[in-house]
């Protein structure tokens, strides 16, 4: 009866070809959409709005660059930012995203479709995650098969890892650049199982726009080297690798030199040495490979025997010149940390200083995965079983992602596609293998032979069993990416949201936006704002003032400046305040609502960046600590702490208010203690402006006495 | 041209070296590499490069209402932040669950005594089985309102 019915849908007349094929664009579309609806939890929540603080800089760029044109971008010296140095965001930038939302923004104009830029640059991450995904089906589909490009495209499609760093509203350069790897990686793998100048091209093209949106391009331009190595350390390089190669490397370099940023760096920096280090070897052993389809034994051997011996000397000679003459420059800081994970903490606070930058406990893996750690492994040992030339390149990708994610939190992003991929292999291997275990129902194929392996009766149950729990498995996985985005992951920071008050219900904080438009209609236009730097490029986006320091932190000294003033007494500070030019000084506080990441919390690292130059000799951390050596606020608090500049201007007036009813006056919430130092005045500084929750203080800086003392 | 090429051996004369490449080094198997690249991973994700750089204790302490020491398993509220245990014993069931589908995947030989099928089916069972709904256990523990909102 029901065989009957199912019969006259259409579903059931097509060939098995165009099943598959309905099956396949079904599940890609599903896939798309899903990648883009689950980022727009703090779109639904709160409002279409940028988030956090790099995201505003490239906001404000992506604006400038609407208004005014690529050219007036290109040459674009920025006097608002780091005064009274200024800051060359031409040459400074990596142009790949805001030329992205600009194109798009102009193309949906000329349809007349008039969307406004920030809406265009809220939900273009999403929309990258949606192609992510049909690329990552590609890039499976050429490393393994149709069905594990599909699972692929489902697992990253949802997985937190991504979406940590590509909600609506994270309009950051990790949004495309994900996107440009992975198509960079599709095309290079299909350049070498081809051997084609049209792919490898096409794989040029695409890793000159992925050197255009992220700095993390040096991870691509040493993982493709690192793939043609093993390819010749395991005899399987062939002339497909040799053209797909050198295509790639010479096209891309070229290419990769014409954003302002990179500039000479593929030919200078260490980093890039080891691309012409594989590209010379290559020359060799192609060379070497077709001399020995040519010549005879002997004749070989006398060749090789010169050219080894004069290219050991000319390269050593070449190598031990660059170095001793400088040309070639060492591995910078924040690559150099990779390797050497202890040298951020050691020599450069300001990298150590990044949470993002610390290194990987289980339960980021964990959280961040979920299921994909368990088939990651699976994925790997199916690679190894079938060893090919474009499985080598999947192993070593995962291999080194996986270190990489285990120094730096923040590089988890790089390693959840390719877990996504192995993990996808793993799967499907066992899903097939299995499935051909379960017997057929279909009573139109004849009856099986009877089994000639009568060790496993209890196939069918097993494969039943295996299949139940992977779908189990699938399923939790489901449930347990959309917790993680909903509660850890669409939070704008820029507002604040949080159960309080009698009744428990919904209290938003937007005192940022509030103290930041306060600042932009209540001060004059050339006012000089200081600040930590974590607010630098929301200050200069949204009150539209100039700064001392902001996120890009390339200045250390300048920031190190900031820092002495925030830590040393008020007079101390005046003067270098007035040095600075500095009319407005604002301050983040969250002791009257419990928000924990106020500069209170991040005052040690201004004191160590502070103490770190030479400006700075009198700068002693352990000045700030108690006897015992805690960090305390109250009476215990060391007179230094209590009495520094970042101490007065978070908690000035703050000891005449009750936060909590069963607590004294000047109850600090977050410290949760009652603060030391309570009846001050300010000398040189008078309140401007406090929001509304005490969050963000501003306070103006007097000018200096007519007649001084 | 072969004159050319002999140019530099009419001034360098090449010693007679009798040197062979010892029998024991030859390029590993990928299996051999498959094992070494599972115990890295077994390293990695226990977070081993934080327990160097942060150096955390390797278990917690708290004092219970009776002033008595109690040990802490997981370091709570953090999700990047760890003991040094909890962190082994973590990557150990990741590790342990993906080679439970190892295991699996070796029971579809053909020919297979029906013992040693039904052993290594027992145990690639468990071994998935225990290590995801343990590691479920863990992340509750850590994060207390894991899946609850």
């Amino acid at each position: 009866m029901a065989a009957s019915f199912l019969s006259y849908l259409p579903a059931s007349q097509m060939s098995h070809e165009k099943k598959s094929t309905l099956l396949t664009l079904m599940i890609l579309t599903i896939a798309a959409i899903l990648s883009f609806l689950i980022r727009l939890f703090s779109v639904l929540r709160f409002e279409s709005v940028i988030h956090e603080f790099d995201p505003y800089f490239n906001y404000r760029t992506t604006r400038f660059l609407v208004d005014n044109g690529y050219y007036d971008f290109h040459n674009w010296f920025d006097d608002r930012a780091w005064y009274p140095l200024g800051r060359i965001i031409g040459g400074t930038i990596y142009p790949g995203l805001m030329i992205t939302s600009t194109i798009l923004y102009n193309l949906l104009h000329s349809l007349n479709i008039t969307i406004d830029i920030r809406n265009v640059c809220v939900f273009l991450a999403p929309l990258f995650s949606s192609l992510t995904s049909i690329v990552t089906y590609h890039l499976t589909k050429e490393l393994w098969s149709t069905g594990a490009g599909l699972v692929a495209a489902s697992l990253i499609a949802i997985v937190p890892g991504y979406i940590s760093r590509s909600v609506a509203g994270s309009y950051d350069n990790e949004g495309i650049a994900i996107f440009c790897m992975l198509l960079t990686y599709t095309l290079w793998i299909k350049a070498v199982k081809r051997g084609s100048v049209a792919w490898a091209t096409a794989c040029a093209v695409a890793y000159f726009y992925m050197v255009s949106s992220w700095g993390g391009y040096v991870f691509l331009i040493n993982l493709i080297p690192m793939h043609v190595f093993a390819l010749i350390v395991t005899g399987r390089f062939n002339v497909k690798v040799y053209v797909s190669y050198c295509t790639v490397y010479c096209l891309g370099t070229v290419m990769s030199m014409q954003i302002p940023f990179v500039g000479f760096q593929p030919i200078q920096s260490s980093e890039h040495m080891a691309a012409f280090g594989v590209f010379g070897l290559c020359q060799i052993v192609g060379f070497y490979q077709y001399a020995a389809s040519k010549l005879s034994k002997e004749e070989l051997n006398l060749l090789s025997r010169f050219v080894i011996s004069a290219t050991v000397v000319v390269s050593l000679v070449v190598a031990m010149a660059l170095q001793l003459s400088g040309k070639i420059a060492p591995w910078t800081g924040r690559f150099y940390s990779l390797l050497d994970p202890s040298y951020a903490k050691n020599n450069i606070p300001i990298i150590a200083s990044v949470s993002e930058h610390q290194p990987t406990a289980w339960s980021s893996f964990y959280f961040d995965l979920q299921l994909l750690v368990f088939m990651f492994p699976v994925g790997l040992y199916h690679c190894f079983a079938n060893l090919t030339t474009e499985n080598i390149f999947i192993i070593l990708y995962g291999v080194t992602s996986i270190y990489f994610a285990g120094v730096m939190v923040r590089l988890m992003l790089v390693l959840a596609p390719v877990m996504c991929i192995l993990a996808s292999i793993g799967l499907n291997k066992t899903m097939t293998s299995f499935m051909k275990n379960l017997e057929s129902t279909n009573k139109e194929t004849p009856q099986p032979k009877k089994r000639a392996d009568n060790s496993y009766s209890v196939k069918n149950e097993v494969a039943m069993a295996v299949v139940a729990m992977i779908t189990l498995f699938l399923t939790t996985y489901v449930f347990h990416c959309t917790w993680v985005t909903s509660e850890a992951y669409s939070s704008p920071s820029i507002v604040l949201a949080a159960r309080g008050g009698s009744d428990g219900s919904r209290m938003i904080f937007d005192d940022f936006r509030e103290a930041y438009y306060w600042m932009r209609q209540n001060t004059e236009e050339d006012a000089k704002i200081m600040s930590w730097w974590d607010y630098g490029y929301q200050i200069t986006a949204m009150a539209n003032r100039t700064i001392l320091v902001d996120n890009n932190t390339w200045n250390n000294t300048h920031i190190s400046r900031v820092g002495q003033a925030m830590s040393s007494t008020e007079d101390k500070a005046y003067e270098i305040m007035q040095e600075l030019d500095v009319d407005y000084v604002l301050v983040i506080f969250g002791g009257m609502v419990g928000y924990s990441s106020d500069d209170i919390n991040k005052f040690l690292w201004m004191v160590r960046i502070g103490g770190s130059t030479d400006r700075g000799t009198h700068i002693h951390e352990k000045d700030y600590y108690t006897p015992s050596g805690e960090f305390r606020v109250d009476r215990e608090g060391s007179p230094t702490l209590l009495n520094c500049l970042m101490y007065k201007l978070c908690y000035y007036k703050f000891g005449n208010v009750y936060t909590d009813a069963n607590k004294p006056m000047g109850y600090d919430r977050v410290r949760n203690v009652e603060i030391g130092n309570k009846d001050f005045e300010l000398d040189v500084l008078e309140e401007a402006y406090t929001t509304q929750h005490w969050l963000v203080r501003i306070y103006k800086v007097k000018p200096m006495s007519n007649r001084g003392i | 041209m072969d004159t050319f090429y002999a140019i530099p051996f009419t001034v360098l004369e090449i010693p007679r070296l009798r040197l062979k490449k010892p029998s024991w080094v030859q390029t590993p198997s990928p299996m051999f590499m498959f094992i070494v690249v599972m115990i890295s991973y077994f390293l990695v994700t226990a977070g081993i490069i934080y327990d160097v750089i942060i150096e955390p204790p390797s278990i917690g302490q708290t004092t219970d209402d009776y002033g008595h020491p109690k040990p802490v398993a997981f370091l709570p509220y953090r999700v990047n932040g760890q003991y040094i245990m909890e962190g082994l014993a973590a990557s150990f069931l990741f590790s342990l669950g993906g080679m439970g589908f190892v295991i699996l995947d070796k029971t579809n030989q053909p020919l297979m005594p029906r013992f040693n099928r039904i052993m290594l089916l027992f145990i690639g069972f468990i071994s998935i089985i225990l290590s995801f709904f343990v590691c479920r256990l863990f992340m509750g523990m850590k994060l207390p309102g894991y899946l609850r909102g």
